[in-house]
């Protein structure tokens, strides 16, 4: 068996932390500056570093519009899930109807008009599968019901798909320029292949699929997933020419239009420099089987 | 009526292949059969975690087979741990494991506890989102000899290095090992913020443990003889 090395987090020095001590250090409300627009909008911009302002702060949000519990934080670190619902093979899943103009999730779309009026570039980040549903389920319990029960887990994933499609539509009808997806959680390091190549198959490129047909957004994938996606056969990387850029996420910006999909370096790691005046993009394989 | 050995290799099959659902009523008649609860841990529960934990060592399981192993595992424990006397177990030391304040993450910290504990290890689960300060109190009030830090998050690393701080500051520092883990975390960075070592996996972790304890990995037969 082949092996796939794991790609390296590019974000590793905690630099993006926004607990309540950096919140109110910046001069900005708490915990308003979290679940405002107008906070956080002010508070992307003023972390901003590079091309684009990113919202939110954390991977908590589609997990609370679902029915986490969430805790926005404190001195110490920022919003994490308090609890989960306890979502249960034995149960029925109906996902809630999800209101994009009201909550938590509501504020980010309109920080993100926001940031456009302000004239920001705007990059929002939205969370794969296995994060959302920690939000809503012990891990092990969504393992072990894959296994026993798939059928409730491909019934949970359609469900989900169908919400981050909304999601995506409504952040790309508020003028987002970059659909930046990360699945913390749903790696090659934790998944492995079996259950790697199958969330690429059953989710993640059915989902990459749709989104570029929605058009608008360029689509930047965190590095992990790409390199799943490549390995596995469902994409392959082509270079597209960008000239000189000052850094990788205005490489992706100007590549929208000759390539929608990235995802060679994580858009976190601000000392990235692309080479040659060259980016990668992704082209998705039209069949995705396993 | 099956033998003892029968029953040892269905519960260490059980544990292997993930069979979460039928473990218990095997412990069950393991155990109403007269055969030695402590054996059944060790050569059966045990004896399976650790083939898969050579499977994950080889790439074979992950994280989600882990898991199910381990559910496995703690259901069988369930039915014979009770059976035990007090003293049967975890007699290689105390450790106290949780993921650091500002992360729920915690797949990767339940393998290593259940790891530490097949191992011997007497475990002391803070579960996650730990503030600093209770690593350092449940070290105190328990004596362990080790402090596990575990996250998945790059925002919550820096407080594995307020973990170390306030021991120091406590005067303490030199009572205990601090050890650290998670996907964020690098050798370089647990020399930075000055632990005592970095696991890179739960079975690293039992290694780990063994070496900075000075003690050399135990088998389950040398586990028994050292009970007297």
């Amino acid at each position: 068996m082949n092996a796939i090395k794991d790609a390296r987090c590019g974000h590793d020095d905690g630099q993006s932390s926004v607990n309540r001590q950096r919140i109110v250090d910046l001069g900005l409300p708490f915990p308003a500056a979290l679940c405002t627009a107008d906070g956080m909008a002010a508070l992307s911009q003023a972390l901003k570093q590079g091309s684009c302002c990113h919202l939110p702060f954390c991977s908590t949000v589609e997990g609370e519009a679902l029915g986490a519990d969430i805790f926005l934080g404190d001195d110490h670190a920022g919003p994490r899930a308090r609890g989960n619902p306890g979502w249960q093979w034995q149960e029925p899943l109906v996902f809630p109807c999800v209101d994009f103009s009201s909550g938590r999730i509501g504020e980010v779309l309109a920080a993100c008009r926001l940031l456009k009026e302000w004239g920001e570039f705007v990059a929002l980040e939205v969370s794969g599968p296995i994060t959302i549903l920690n939000c809503l389920m012990e891990l092990g319990t969504l393992f072990r019901t894959w296994r026993k029960h798939p059928e409730w887990v491909e019934d949970a994933l359609q469900q989900l798909m169908r919400f981050q499609l909304r999601y995506m539509q409504e952040a790309v009808a508020a003028g987002v320029d970059l659909l930046c997806y990360a699945d913390p959680l749903g790696t090659y390091s934790i998944l492995g292949p079996k259950h790697g190549k199958r969330l690429m198959a059953e989710y993640v490129a059915p989902l990459l699929q749709r989104v570029e047909a929605l058009g608008g957004a360029g689509i930047h994938l965190c590095p992990k997933t790409s390199l799943l996606l490549t390995e596995y056969g469902f994409a392959q990387w082509e270079r597209v020419t960008v000239g000189p850029v000052d850094d990788y996420a205005q490489g992706c910006l100007r590549a929208a239009g000759k390539g929608r999909l990235f995802g060679e370096a994580c858009l976190k790691n601000t000392g990235y420099r692309l080479r040659n005046g060259e980016i990668q993009t992704l082209r998705l394989q039209e069949e995705t089987t396993i | 009526m099956k033998n003892k050995e029968a029953f040892l290799a269905e519960l260490s099959r059980c544990v292997l292949e993930m069979e979460d659902d039928v473990i218990a009523p095997i412990a069950r008649r393991y155990a109403e059969e007269g055969h030695d609860p402590l054996d059944g841990i060790l050569f059966g529960l045990v004896d399976g975690m650790n083939q898969a934990a050579v499977l994950y060592e080889q790439e074979e399981y992950f994280i989600p087979e882990l898991l199910i192993c381990s559910t496995a595992l703690y259901n069988g424990l369930n039915i014979l741990r009770p059976l035990l006397p007090q003293s049967d177990f975890g007699g290689k030391g105390k450790i106290v494991i949780g993921v650091v304040e500002g992360d729920t993450h915690d797949i990767g910290k339940n393998l290593v506890c259940i790891m530490l504990e097949t191992a011997g290890y007497e475990m002391i689960d803070l579960g996650r989102d730990v503030p600093v300060e209770r690593f350092v109190s449940s070290a105190k009030e328990n004596n362990a000899e080790i402090i596990a830090l575990s996250t998945l998050m790059s925002t919550s690393m820096g407080n594995m290095k307020k973990v170390i701080d306030r021991l120091e500051a406590q005067g303490v520092r030199e009572q205990y090992k601090v050890i650290v883990g998670g996907g964020p975390i690098s050798p370089a960075f647990a020399r930075k913020i000055g632990a005592d070592g970095y696991s890179a996996s739960a079975l690293e972790a039992v290694k780990l443990a063994d070496r900075l304890l000075s003690q050399t990995p135990v088998s389950p037969h040398k586990h028994l003889s050292s009970l007297g």
